[in-house]
């Protein structure tokens, strides 16, 4: 059983708060993502995971093993170094040897022979054996990293940010391949990254970190569709989701969001959600922020329905398929995404509506969502 | 859920006794290099009776004696009032003093050329800067002894042999300071004289203005290096100095004469010689493997 | 302003000024060189006064033999000064101890300095152990020299009562004990009391270079290893030693130069003896020029080590060379 499972992980460095009160379980043969921007703690968890950092607080099992003071080689783990960390005097094949030559287990020449040709197969890179890293490409080193881990068919995998630092048509290359090699090797792989676009793509399930704090954890779609706040909801998706702040006003029945430029009334259904996770009925927020992706917005050059506002356009940038098309209203920018076939330009008088089944409102306070 | 423990007590021995053994093993090599040093500064606050007691062979008790004694300075004094050695320690700092602010000046000029151009045989240039490091001294010194008798620097004159001295020292303090300062020139980026020049200023002027002061570190770090190289020199000193221009260290081996060893005063003057250095060496703590390997390896 | 052809700026020159014919050449100068070439110039003029004038007339002196008496003139003799070298039993000697010399104190130097620096290396109190390692370094080499004569003294010194208390030592001198040190073929004990000198004076300056050395070694290189399950000497040998090499080479070649040059150490302690076992070849050098004052021969042989030296520093250029251009390569 290849698990692993955090339980109320602590990193501190001095006084500094890296991890705080971490609890998760990536499952065995999960494809498991640690999602943040910088200073998140992903990577600091990572190396716990690891063993190159202590653990401040709290247990981290491998398996069903308690592995706090377990070596890192005896953890049964293997890492891709985010700079793959090649020993350079040594050739290719002598990198892929060196964790089956220095470990517990005494593998035979052959057997040495044989694991690294087969790794060296499955990554392409069977022609680069005699060679030194400082003859490699970029991609073909990160290869090479990745192959020295295989080798050791270990329980688990880790990967610190292994990608970030191709070109960005290798890297759009290597995610289909890293994606179809998990699955190939059958391991549980924890990968960290700063790119929301590699955890979406990548990901059986995504751990989004925020200054040292868990956000969520969930499936890409989960993450995507129904994030729990603000940061969440924020970090993921490309443009990022538009915030709108606006007023809940409760006249009996109707619900409606109101701000300057709209008054929007919410259907039965948003209004149960609402209520469910708003918990006591007597108080309520007034202040709240409506969060809408670009893709959920309907354009049109004149007035269609009741409930839209208008908004002028900012800047177009259109994308082959798709076009970005920068909104002013009153207090905002928004980005909406939407097809280039449309005919707006800049300075155009725009009329937008959201589409309703795909709004998020959060609370203005403690940014988190009530759907 | 079952929990077991993967590391055994017997590895969390093994790895304490490698621990200690590593301390012990850092404690004999600080008390190798610290006790002589020790001994020294001890030995010359003692009178002689008390600085030659040592205790019997194998009484290691016995050697908690050595702190026992009562301190005089009269080695120090001694050195100042029956020695003459204030004009010794006024000899180095001329000396020394002199041939390191040549070499810097002339040094900074041609570390800053080789840093910025492309030379036809800059290997071969940075090869014979190099060589002259590699000319043993007492090689160099043959020729040079020859040369300066023949422009008189060994003359019994104070000034002569001073000047003889400072251009001794200045053929090992000048192709050290160019090769020191080379690196400190090339750290500075050449857009930064660009714009300087983009901006009105002459080649010199920029090289004065706004070089200059970015290299001071290295420049500050050359001096030093080449002061505490000179200050210690002994053999060149010797020979070149002569009986008018004595330097510290010279007026200290001849405390060792043939009647007599003034082991009192010979510890003194060694102590004074030490102290300015070990002081300078902390301020270029910084520099000095960059200093000792000529620039080949930096800190 | 005036833009010349290489691209620098010509200075305003007053009309005054340029009449001076030597101002004009100086200009002309000026302007045939790019900038950095011509402010090189006067440290290049000095130096070439300082150090290729020496050496051509060191070169020349090696083919006359000295005079005898003040008034007579030097004779040529040609290659003399340099077959006889070929018999001369101390020149023999003097090279067969250089050769022990460097050897044994580079050794002990290299292989303590980087144990020492291994040790010491992340280690809490690393920047304490730093500031005490430096100081047996800038002791002048003639200290350290009347230091340690202090330390051997037989009736007084502290070295010869611990090396005869801890029974590490059987003989009743040190200085001038002239008997091979443990084998028969090994140089005397006094020689290896000089060792002993020079090994305290400059394993420091080992440590601190294979210290810098150990700090470049990527940090990531290493926890790779770590992962991967190699243990600390095998992460030692196969990653970090690799790493350090051309380091572990600059430190050598450094050291040998120094090590080849001062003769402080032998003058104060042992000044050649006793019966000739330190007389290493710099010393016998310094004999011959200034206590014979053969300044011919002493030319001849100061030349020979000279080319000694120079070929093992063509050897450190071509490593820190070589070292420059991997890094330019990769990365």
């Amino acid at each position: 059983m290849a698990k692993v499972t955090l339980t109320n992980v602590w990193k501190l460095y001095g006084k500094i708060e890296a991890v705080i009160d971490l609890s998760l379980e990536c499952k065995d043969k999960e494809f498991f993502c640690l999602l943040g921007p910088s200073g998140c703690g992903k990577s600091s968890t990572l190396r716990m995971i690891a063993g190159l950092e202590e653990i401040s607080e709290g247990e981290i099992l491998i398996g069903d093993n308690v592995i706090n003071e377990v070596e890192p080689k005896d953890r049964d783990i293997a890492m891709v170094f985010e700079t793959y960390a090649l020993y350079p005097h040594k050739t290719v094949y002598a990198n892929m040897a060196f964790p089956l030559r220095v470990g517990k287990r005494n593998y035979s020449h052959s057997e040495i022979k044989e694991r690294v040709q087969k790794a060296a197969k499955i990554l392409e890179i069977s022609e680069l054996l005699d060679r030194y890293p400082k003859q490699l490409s970029g991609g073909q080193r990160q290869r090479v990293a990745i192959g020295r881990a295989i080798v050791r068919e270990p329980q688990v995998f880790l990967m610190d940010e292994p990608i970030s630092h191709l070109d960005a048509k290798l890297r759009t290359h290597m995610r289909g391949e890293l994606k179809h090699l998990q699955k190939v090797l059958e391991s549980t792989m924890i990968y960290v990254t700063h790119d929301q676009l590699e955890a979406m793509s990548m990901a059986d399930r995504i751990a989004i970190m925020d200054l040292g704090l868990l956000q969520q954890v969930g499936t890409p779609d989960e993450i995507f569709n129904q994030p729990v706040n603000q940061f969440v909801a924020g970090f993921v998706g490309d443009p990022p989701m538009n915030f709108i702040d606006c007023g809940l006003e409760v006249s009996g029945d109707s619900w409606n969001l109101i701000n300057e430029s709209f008054k929007i009334n919410l259907p039965p259904d948003l209004i149960e959600k609402f209520k469910k996770k708003n918990g006591d009925p007597s108080s309520r927020p007034l202040e709240v922020v409506l969060g809408v992706r670009p893709e959920n917005f309907v354009i049109s050059g004149e007035k269609a329905r009741g409930e839209g506002f208008w908004g002028e356009v900012y800047v177009t940038e259109p994308l082959g398929e798709d076009m970005i098309v920068d909104v002013t209203i009153p207090n905002n920018k928004l980005k909406l995404k939407t097809s280039v076939d449309l005919d707006i330009r800049m300075g155009n008088r725009v009329w937008l509506e959201t589409m309703k089944n795909k709004m998020h409102l959060f609370n203005r306070e403690t940014q988190e969502a009530y759907f | 859920m079952a929990r077991t423990e993967l590391v055994s007590k017997a590895a969390k021995r093994k790895r304490a006794f490698w621990r200690t053994l590593m301390y012990i093993a850092i404690a004999a090599f600080f008390l190798w290099t610290t006790l002589p040093l020790l001994i020294m500064a001890l030995s010359s606050i003692k009178e002689h009776r008390d600085a030659f007691q040592i205790p019997q062979v194998g009484d290691w008790l016995g050697a908690l004696k050595i702190a026992s004694f009562s301190p005089t300075f009269h080695h120090y004094t001694d050195l100042f009032t029956k020695e003459h050695f204030a004009q010794f320690i006024l000899n180095s700092v001329i000396a020394s003093g002199s041939a390191s602010i040549i070499a810097v000046s002339l040094g900074s000029l041609a570390a800053y050329g080789l840093a910025r151009g492309k030379i036809p045989g800059e290997q071969h240039l940075s090869f014979w800067i190099l060589s002259t490091r590699m000319a043993p001294v007492v090689a160099v010194m043959v020729p040079l002894y020859s040369i300066f008798t023949g422009l008189g620097l060994l003359e019994p004159s104070r000034w002569r042999n001073l000047l003889g001295l400072i251009l001794a020292y200045t053929t090992f303090d000048l192709p050290f300071a160019v090769w020191f300062m080379r690196s400190f020139f090339e750290d500075i980026p050449v857009e930064l004289e660009e714009a300087a020049k983009v901006d009105g200023c002459s080649n010199l002027k920029a090289f004065r203005k706004i070089i200059l002061p970015l290299a001071m570190p290295g420049i500050v770090a050359a001096l030093i290096l080449c002061l505490i190289f000179s200050w210690n020199d002994f053999i060149f000193a010797s020979i070149f100095g002569q009986q008018a221009a004595k330097t510290l260290p010279v007026a200290t081996s001849e405390l060792h004469s043939t009647v007599s060893i003034e082991w009192g005063g010979i510890l003194a003057s060694g102590t004074l010689l030490v102290v300015p250095m070990l002081f300078l060496g902390l301020l270029v703590k910084k520099y000095l493997v960059q200093g000792m390997t000529m620039g080949a390896v930096r800190q | 302003m005036a833009h010349l052809k290489d691209g620098t700026m010509s200075q305003n020159v007053s009309p005054l000024q340029s009449e001076n014919a030597f101002s004009r050449l100086f200009d002309r100068i000026k302007g045939m060189l790019p900038f950095h070439l011509w402010i090189m110039l006067p440290t290049i003029i000095v130096l070439a006064a300082i150090t290729i004038y020496p050496f051509i007339w060191m070169i020349v002196m090696s083919f006359k033999e000295t005079a005898m008496n003040p008034g007579e003139s030097d004779i040529w003799v040609g290659l003399y000064n340099y077959t006889r070298l070929l018999d001369d039993e101390p020149f023999i000697n003097g090279v067969k101890l250089l050769l022990w010399y460097f050897l044994l104190c580079l050794s002990i130097e290299v292989l303590v300095g980087t144990s020492v620096a291994l040790l010491i290396n992340n280690v809490k109190w690393e920047n304490f152990f730093i500031i005490i390692f430096i100081m047996p370094m800038m002791v002048a080499p003639i200290i350290v020299g009347y230091l340690f004569r202090f330390l051997y003294n037989v009736s007084f010194g502290w070295g010869y009562w611990l090396l005869k208390s801890s029974g590490l030592m059987s003989g009743e001198t040190i200085l001038a004990n002239a008997k091979p040190w443990l084998f028969s073929f090994f140089p005397s004990t006094a020689f290896m009391a000089v060792v002993a000198a020079d090994v305290w004076e400059w394993t420091p300056l080992i440590i601190l270079i294979v210290l810098a050395g150990l700090k470049a070694v990527p940090q990531d290189q290493l926890e790779a290893a770590r992962v991967d399950g190699a243990g600390p000497v095998r992460t030692f040998l196969e990653v970090t030693l690799p790493n350090i090499k051309s380091v572990l080479l600059i430190a050598l070649v450094v050291r040998f130069m120094d090590n080849v040059r001062y003769i402080d150490l032998i003058y104060v302690l042992t000044k050649g003896g006793p019966a000739d076992t330190t007389k290493i070849l710099p010393f016998y050098l310094y004999n011959v020029s200034f206590r014979y004052f053969e300044f011919g021969r002493g030319a001849a042989i100061g030349f020979i080590l000279l080319l000694f030296t120079i070929f093992m520093g063509l050897f450190f250029v071509n490593v820190v060379f070589k070292k420059k251009k991997e890094v330019s390569n990769s990365g």
